[in-house]
């Protein structure tokens, strides 16, 4: 097993009004990595890039432990990939889509796939145009799930979504990764729902990583400080990383909660959300 | 291979039987009123064109993306679609052979005149549009290809009226342009082999 299923380093792609620019993270094996960011920030870009989709200008992949460039049909064949809105022709049906892929992939397991399409409720005879985009989420999913893959990578595969479909594909997700060598590259700007399945976070803002960090860091560590004008003068600007002016009061974000506590005792430091700090930096100003 | 084909077979399952169908009458109607062999042509041609639909169906429908991270090579993804070609343009050159054959039995006067030629024809059109229309359809959007697929027959059409007015034998004037256009066809696979996986996919 290898230490990272997905290394990404300094990948970068030009185009004449986007750059994504020096692009670097890892997905360790055994966890879910969400990448966040703002719509047009260049998640979409990374994740074709990292597939072969678009050819990079610079930088370096490495999935499973090998490069891109060299990677052979067997290495390809443990990649699960799903995309945003269809992935397959409406014409074909779940059942023919088994027959397809049974042909394709070398280690297809039909007996996993049909148990996949009973357990979510998929007909394997109803045509793929027919069904809601729900369902051919989950039909997504589910094909990925089914030719021994080990390293998933989702382009806002729950976006679109109502809450009761996104929560069913994030279980599915958990269960995919109780295996320590399945991992999971996820982008969305659900922030909820990295907040609720992902174990690392990166960052993406006008094609720049801005911080790649462990959830749990976010949520336990980051707070953002609420204060009126005055208290927010007096707090040192270097402890900040952005802040914004509210209606009627100062919000500002910090990386150490504890610390701020302890520092201003009579401000008000609530924990921030992932949606908050993405929030902050695109939004925020900052020193 | 086996699995791209298939899905393209799933693709235009619907579609083909239909098109068998209307083949087999128009056929007939044509055996009255030209010669039969005509159907040849328009066989090998319609049945070739439906390529070029999977390619518009495999864009649109995401399948292309997907397919892009299949374990296949993309040279792979890029001869499925020239293989699929030949395989529907030869069944519609045999299908057309068979129906012309049929009606011209079925007329009082046999009428076996100029067979080799519409052979000819119908090879040369299939290979000159092809060789344009599988590139372009990995290549252009969906209305580009929509007026390459308008143009490519009308200058398949003149290619085809130029070799006649220039060799003074019709037969090998025809036998020419048909050649030229299974060379034009290779060149055509060994370029889309080389070049189209260099290009972004999205």
């Amino acid at each position: 097993m290898c230490e990272n299923a997905l290394v990404v380093n300094g990948l970068t792609k030009k185009y004449r009004d986007f750059t994504l620019d020096n692009v670097s993270f890892t997905v360790p094996s055994g966890s879910i990595v969400g990448l966040i960011g703002e719509n047009g920030a260049g998640k979409s870009t990374t994740i074709n890039a990292i597939l072969g989709l678009i050819h990079k200008d610079g930088g370096s992949v490495e999935i499973l432990g090998q490069p891109d460039e060299t990677m052979d049909n067997q290495a390809r064949s443990q990649i699960g990939v799903v995309f945003d809105g269809n992935n397959f022709p409406d014409m074909l049906s779940p059942g023919k889509l088994n027959r397809v892929f049974r042909d394709i992939y070398p280690q297809w397991d039909e007996q996993r796939y049909f148990s996949l399409l009973e357990k979510m409720n998929l007909p394997a005879g109803k045509k793929i145009g027919k069904c809601s985009k729900g369902m051919k989420m989950k039909l997504s999913i589910a094909a990925a799930f089914c030719h021994q893959s080990r390293l998933l990578i989702l382009d806002e595969a729950t976006s679109g979504l109502d809450p009761v479909v996104r929560d069913d594909i994030l279980d599915m997700f958990l269960d995919f990764v109780q295996d320590e060598n399945h991992s999971i590259l996820v982008s969305s700007h659900i922030t909820s729902d990295l907040e609720k399945a992902a174990d690392y976070i990166v960052f993406i803002h006008e094609g720049q990583v801005i911080f790649s960090k462990a959830k749990d860091e976010l949520r336990y560590k980051y707070g953002v400080i609420r204060c009126g004008a005055a208290q927010f003068d007096a707090i040192d600007k270097e402890e900040i990383i952005a802040w914004r002016k509210q209606d009627y009061e100062w919000e500002a974000l910090v990386a150490d909660r504890e610390a701020a506590r302890r520092k201003y005792p009579k401000a008000v430091i609530d924990p921030a959300t992932i949606d908050e700090i993405m929030l902050f930096y695109v939004k925020g100003e900052r020193k | 291979m086996k699995g791209l084909l298939r899905k393209d077979y799933y693709l235009i399952q619907s579609v083909l039987y239909i098109m068998l169908l209307v083949l087999a009458v128009i056929g007939i109607s044509m055996s009255y009123l030209t010669t039969p062999w005509v159907l040849t042509v328009i066989s090998t041609i319609v049945l070739g064109m439906i390529t070029t639909t999977t390619i518009n169906i495999d864009r649109s429908s995401g399948w292309r993306k997907v397919s892009a991270v299949l374990p296949v090579s993309k040279q792979t993804l890029i001869d499925s679609k020239y293989l699929l070609y030949l395989l529907l343009s030869g069944t519609g050159l045999l299908l057309g052979i068979l129906l012309g054959a049929g009606a011209s039995l079925l007329k009082t006067r046999p009428d076996d005149e100029g067979v080799l030629i519409y052979i000819c024809i119908s090879i040369a059109l299939a290979m000159i549009s092809g060789s344009l229309t599988i590139p372009c359809g990995f290549l252009l959007g969906e209305d580009k290809n929509t007026l390459v697929m308008i143009l490519v027959y009308p200058l398949a059409a003149a290619i085809f009226i130029a070799a006649v007015l220039l060799f003074p034998n019709k037969e090998i004037a025809c036998a020419a342009v048909a050649a030229a256009g299974i060379l034009l066809f290779i060149l055509s696979w060994i370029i889309a082999r080389r070049w189209i996986p260099s290009r972004d996919l999205v």
